[in-house]
């Protein structure tokens, strides 16, 4: 009984690795001999047979056994994404970024490697519903198409969208609201941009986006900008920022990065000089910028601007400090210098951050403006939730439609949403997963995948990419044209035929050739939207920047921010997402309301102290997370955890949106109390004191010390004797591999694409809070106490292939040892489970299978496995390979003579946004790793137990500003 | 009396005489034991019951590759084309065979699995013949490349009616040739040829750049 108990609870919840109940004595002795019996009788049978059966035709481009890569990309609120993906016999298993895409170039992030499991989820939405019961898609459509009755203008009818840039969606939305002008048109993300829009209204008196360039960046300016980890254009942004710090010799420059932040984000660790400053005191410190620059720029800005923001909140010493030295510095890079603002933040501190910019950058500084590709972008489309609320509860709803967005739950906390849905005669829901909209809604269309869809998309630049299917959909899906078509009456035709169609009558010269060449490139060419110069400002801003920096609030202060991990809770069903640790807090399988530790001596709350969080008569209860580094009197939660359902990461952690309102979405004065619970928090990285043990493992530096010939980490260069000899053969090619601690942001891309190409399972927070998590690769996170504020370290850290291997000596069964070409393999066969391996590891990062993890999947998730490696069973030890199926094919297609050999590129690497990773032969000299390893910034981690390891890191060089030292 | 007649049989006074040379067999019969069970498990798995070696299969289809290879001259790599440039050999398609066959044999009831496969869409499941395991990535392509003949490994299956594996592809079978590769490789364009010597009075000697490795992960990833 115990047994199916067991099985069971694992068919509930696949993919999340659930531990098995606790075992009784006896059901262990019955398993063990259920175990011993089955096993002596299988072992004598034969191998089952197999069949092989060919195509019908082989398609013309598919060799099996060969991967085919195909250009697509990804849409996150509007922007797109370039991606490659790589299918093996029409199956997608691998996301990569597409080197041609500018929003990408080359990098992924988090989000688009974790986009596989959301396509091969066994908890998709499947087969249309009303109200609850199985119906035809069709028929669903249909009833869409009798509520759009033209003779009523659309009156009645609303229909709710994700931002879009879409050309085709555009157009056919353009024609549907001439058709139905009554039509309600919504565009809703609970991320929304509306406030950077309006404050290039205020600045420029139109909608601009902002294109910066921070390649040839002196010094950037971080305002709750976490540019390195999220935006529509983060990972440029982030390659260009690493090109600007990266460092071949004592005479390279770098930049410099200021952060203020109110919560620790992946631009707050990386930054030279970090403020911690709230939401609250954030438009102040602009503020105070603002005046501290025209005054030494009268000529440029209004005579009174200083006596107009005369009455801003009051700064403390170390930020008016902080200030004085930013100012200068500006002032000094003029011309050179980016001013970057994130989201959240009120129009008229994005008004002030462009005014900053036209002043500090000029004509030709590295923020340069365009006109959005985002249909509609900057009108009150964008943010009318409230109407269509208004709306539902006058019963003035003939039928609600609602595609690909989870309103009633992303919406502001004070908007009823989700009780009016009630009042509609008719709602229709389209998306991937059963989430709140989908079950207030009476008619459900299951949505296509990305990966199954045919869609058009446009970049933060304008630059158009086609979404091209890499599978036939698993299941009966619809799209976004899909609805749309059939509210404006037309059959519903395949979105390939509508979109050929769109785009043969857009460009008719040479149609066929571009249409294939978009298709294998990723982009259509010269679809960018060109960049120009600051228009001329307008300073009618100044007021409400002045009323902004005057708030005031005796309450403590609640920040809200969108997740690292599932954004704004729409990769609630994303096994890779829920486990992956937080860059900042490491936390996974839940969010947490994070504090600085000053704070929390205040409020006499510890780690895990479960929190009563109440503002605008609703109370939110989370575990608190003390963070260094956060900005006191403040706290913050992430959004998008907290859901209700049967999803894979639903009850877990704590929903922010009812803390949320209309008036100040981001930003909240709440009353905290402390409900004596505690709750345990999955962290993936404990916090204890290293002392002078950090030393021994990281290695860091000013870049005026190196440039003035500093010798560094010393200790971590020398050779150390060694009692072990090796007079192993050696082959003629030495893999290593070399991180420059220098440009890695901590951003954890290259987590996830380790994750996804080696298929590495997920074991669920009951795994992860047992120190059980099977990440290959993790980044490590070091807070110092400096004498300004916290210094963070972050640190890669995966197997280093240590050619005096420490785990290798203790392996009684050799399943671990070393190859010719300096590898440190594993040899799953011959592992028994002894675990000496793991204990004998100075880096820790050696993983143990405790559980068949992979056994407990449910299907189709094993169709996103990597079948060129090994799945792994109970009771092995697994690590970090090099990518070893990556080298290995590298070398057949140079042995077989291949025309196009791909460059060899381990997954992290290939993912890494700002290319802090390196990996080649170290034997070659013009290989870019040999001349890394040989730099006088390299050193081993842990190098004084003499380990030799293959993995070196460059010395991280920070530049800090000498005023502020 | 009773007590003599106990002494006599049992002299230590509490087992009978024969319980020290049972208790000898029976230790024997142990260690026998010990050492018999995975010795007899060991030849077990390398009986061709288990291994499937010489074991023909029944096809769908009763090719014969004897009429292919000599009646018809058609090379190998006609049929298992991606075996030079995959890790897969592959089978050919249906369209392959429905090549010659639209035309030949075309209303042989032999081939009615093949030409139902291609007009109709059933499925034309071929038994496998050669397998390794699944945690062997074994790539056809660089061997083809390299000068490993087909015949290295499947034998003659130009003289096979039903086609049959003649290796159990046990480790040892891989790595004798990836150590000694000497005197197994030949020239790149014999490979497809089941029938190559070398050339009268020379042996084959080991071509530099052919050089396989040993190493774990060559295979097992």
């Amino acid at each position: 009984m115990s047994h199916r108990h067991h099985l069971d609870l694992l068919a509930n919840h696949p993919g999340a690795g659930v531990d098995p109940p606790a075992l009784t004595r006896r059901g262990f002795l019955r398993g063990v001999a259920a175990g011993v019996g089955s096993a002596s009788a299988f072992a004598c049978t034969r191998a089952p047979a197999q069949k092989i059966v060919p195509y019908r035709e082989q398609p013309e481009e598919l060799i099996p056994g060969r991967p085919l890569h195909y250009a697509s990309a990804l849409t996150l609120d509007g922007y797109a994404t370039g991606i490659l993906v790589e299918s093996h016999e029409g199956r997608p298993t691998k996301i990569e970024g597409n080197p041609s895409h500018p929003a990408s170039l080359g990098a992924s992030g988090a989000f688009e490697q974790a986009t596989l499991m959301d396509l091969y989820s066994p908890r998709r939405l499947r087969g249309a519903k009303k109200n609850r019961a199985p119906a035809s898609g069709a028929a669903l459509l249909d009833e869409l198409a009798l509520s759009a009755d033209p003779a009523r203008r659309g009156r009645g009818i609303h229909l709710v969208l994700p931002p879009t840039s879409s050309p085709l969606l555009s157009a056919r939305l353009i024609a549907l609201q001439s058709r139905l002008p009554e039509l309600g048109l919504y565009f809703h993300s609970a991320i929304s941009r509306i406030r950077a829009w309006q404050g290039a209204r205020d600045a420029f008196g139109q909608v601009l986006e902002v294109r910066p360039n921070l390649r040839h960046a002196q010094v950037v300016l971080a305002l709750d900008a976490d540019f390195l980890a999220s935006g529509p254009d983060w990972l440029a942004l982030a390659k260009q920022f690493a090109d600007g710090r990266r460092v071949a010799s004592r005479n390279d420059t770098i930049n410099r990065l200021y952060a203020v932040t109110g919560a620790p984000s992946v631009t707050g660790d990386s930054a030279d000089h970090r403020l911690a400053l709230g939401d609250r005191e954030l438009p102040a410190f602009v503020a105070r910028l603002l005046i501290a620059v025209t005054r030494e720029l009268p000529d440029l800005s209004p005579p009174d601007l200083a006596q107009r923001l005369a009455h801003t909140r009051a700064l403390a010493p170390a930020a008016e400090h902080f200030l004085a030295a930013l100012t200068r510095d500006l002032l000094a890079a003029r011309g050179a210098c980016a001013v970057l603002v994130g989201p959240r933040q009120p129009a008229s501190v994005h008004a002030a951050v462009h005014a900053l910019n036209a002043l500090l950058g000029g004509e030709h500084g590295p923020v340069r403006y365009a006109p959005s590709a985002v249909l509609d972008a900057g009108t009150a489309r964008h943010d009318a939730l409230p109407e269509l609320c208004a709306a539902l509860e006058a019963g003035a709803v003939e039928h609600v439609v609602v595609c690909d967005v989870d309103v009633t739950r992303t919406c502001y906390g004070d908007l009823p949403l989700r009780a009016a849905f009630a009042k509609a005669k008719q709602s229709t829901y389209l998306g991937l997963f059963d989430q709140e909209t989908a079950r207030v809604c009476g008619s459900l269309l299951p949505a296509l995948h990305v990966l199954e869809s045919w869609a058009d998309t446009r970049a933060l630049d304008g630059t158009t990419s086609l979404v091209q299917p890499l599978i036939a959909p698993l299941y009966d899906g619809y799209d976004a044209l899909a609805v749309v078509q059939a509210l404006a009456r037309e059959p519903v035709r395949p979105s390939h035929d509508v979109l050929r169609g769109f785009w043969q009558a857009q460009r008719p010269n040479d149609f066929e050739a571009r249409w294939v060449g978009s298709l294998a490139s990723g982009i259509v060419a010269e679809s960018e939207i060109p960049s120009v110069a600051a228009p001329a400002l307008s300073w009618g801003f100044i007021e409400r920047l002045a009323a902004d920096a005057t708030h005031k609030g005796e309450l403590l202060e609640l920040m809200v921010h969108a997740d690292p991990q599932l954004y704004d809770g729409r990769f609630i069903d994303n096994p890779w997402l829920l486990e992956l640790p937080s860059p900042t807090s490491k936390l996974s399988w839940g969010n947490a309301v994070e504090l600085a530790p000053e704070t929390a001596a205040e409020l006499a709350v510890n780690n895990g102290d479960v929190l009563a969080l109440s503002a605008n008569g609703k109370t939110v209860e989370a575990p608190a997370l003390l963070s260094p580094g956060h900005a006191p009197r403040a706290l913050s939660l992430t959004l998008g955890w907290g859901q209700s359902g049967e999803l894979l990461g639903a009850t877990h952690g704590a929903n922010a949106f009812p803390l949320t309102s209309a008036d100040s979405p981001w930003s909240t004065s709440i009353v905290c109390r402390k409900t004596g619970r505690r709750e345990e928090l999955a962290l993936a990285q404990e916090s204890f004191e290293l002392g002078s043990f950090a030393d021994e493992i990281f290695a860091s530096a000013t870049f005026a010390d190196y440039r003035a010939g500093a010798k560094l980490a010393d200790k971590l260069r020398e050779p150390q004797p060694s009692l072990y000899t090796s007079d192993a053969p050696q082959a003629p090619r030495q893999w290593g591999m070399a991180i420059d601690l220098g440009v890695c942001t901590g951003c954890s891309a290259c987590v996830l694409a380790c994750q996804a190409e080696n298929s590495i399972p997920t074991v669920g927070k009951a795994g992860v809070l047992k120190h059980r998590a099977m990440h290959w690769l993790r980044v490590d996170r070091y807070v110092t106490r400096a004498e300004h504020g916290e210094r963070v370290r972050v640190q890669p850290m995966a197997c280093q292939h240590c050619e005096k291997a420490p785990c290798e000596y203790v392996c009684p069964t050799a399943a671990t040892v070393h190859s010719t070409d300096g590898l440190n393999q594993m040899v799953y066969n011959r592992c028994v489970g002894t675990r000496y391996c793991s204990n004998n590891c100075p880096y820790k990062v050696r993983r143990f299978n405790w559980f068949d993890y992979h056994e407990s999947e449910r299907s189709p998730l094993e169709l996103s496995h990597n079948p060129n490696v090994t799945v792994r069973e109970r009771g092995v030890m697994e690590k970090c390979s090099y990518c070893v199926q990556r080298i290995r094919a590298h070398e057949i297609a140079e042995k077989t003579g291949q025309a196009r050999i791909r460059p060899l590129v381990t997954a992290c690497e290939q993912a890494c946004p700002t290319r802090a990773i390196t990996f080649g032969d170290t034997r070659d000299p013009s290989a870019p790793v040999a001349q890394l390893h040989a730099s006088e910034r390299a050193f081993s981690a842990l190098a004084t137990l003499g380990t030799v390891p293959r993995t070196r890191y460059l010395t991280r060089l920070a530049n800090p500003n000498p005023e502020l030292e | 009396m009773p007590e003599e007649r106990d002494a006599r049989e049992r002299p230590s006074g509490l087992f009978p005489r024969w319980a020290t040379p049972a208790l000898r067999a029976l230790l024997l019969a142990c260690v026998c034991l010990v050492l018999l069970v995975p010795t007899l498990l060991w030849a077990w798995q390398r009986t061709p019951y288990v291994t499937d070696e010489l074991d023909p299969k029944v096809q769908p289809v009763k090719f014969d590759h004897r009429h292919h290879v000599h009646d018809d001259g058609i090379s190998c790599a006609y049929c298992h084309a991606d075996a030079f440039r995959s890790a897969n050999a592959g089978m050919p398609a249906v369209s392959v065979c429905m090549g010659c066959h639209a035309q030949v044999w075309a209303h042989s009831p032999e081939l009615e699995p093949v030409r139902s496969a291609y007009f109709s869409g059933a499925k034309l499941e071929w038994q496998r013949v050669t397998r390794v395991p699944d945690f062997v990535f074994f790539d056809h392509s660089v061997h083809t490349n390299n000068g490993v003949a087909c015949t290295s490994c499947h034998g003659r299956v130009d003289q096979m009616a039903q086609v049959y594996s003649v290796e159990a592809f046990n480790m040892d079978f891989c790595l004798d040739c990836h150590r000694h590769p000497a005197g197994r490789v030949r020239p790149v364009e014999h490979v497809l040829e089941p029938d190559w010597r070398p050339p009268r009075g020379r042996a084959l000697e080991h071509t530099p750049q052919v050089q396989p490795r040993t190493d774990c992960t060559t295979c097992h990833r």
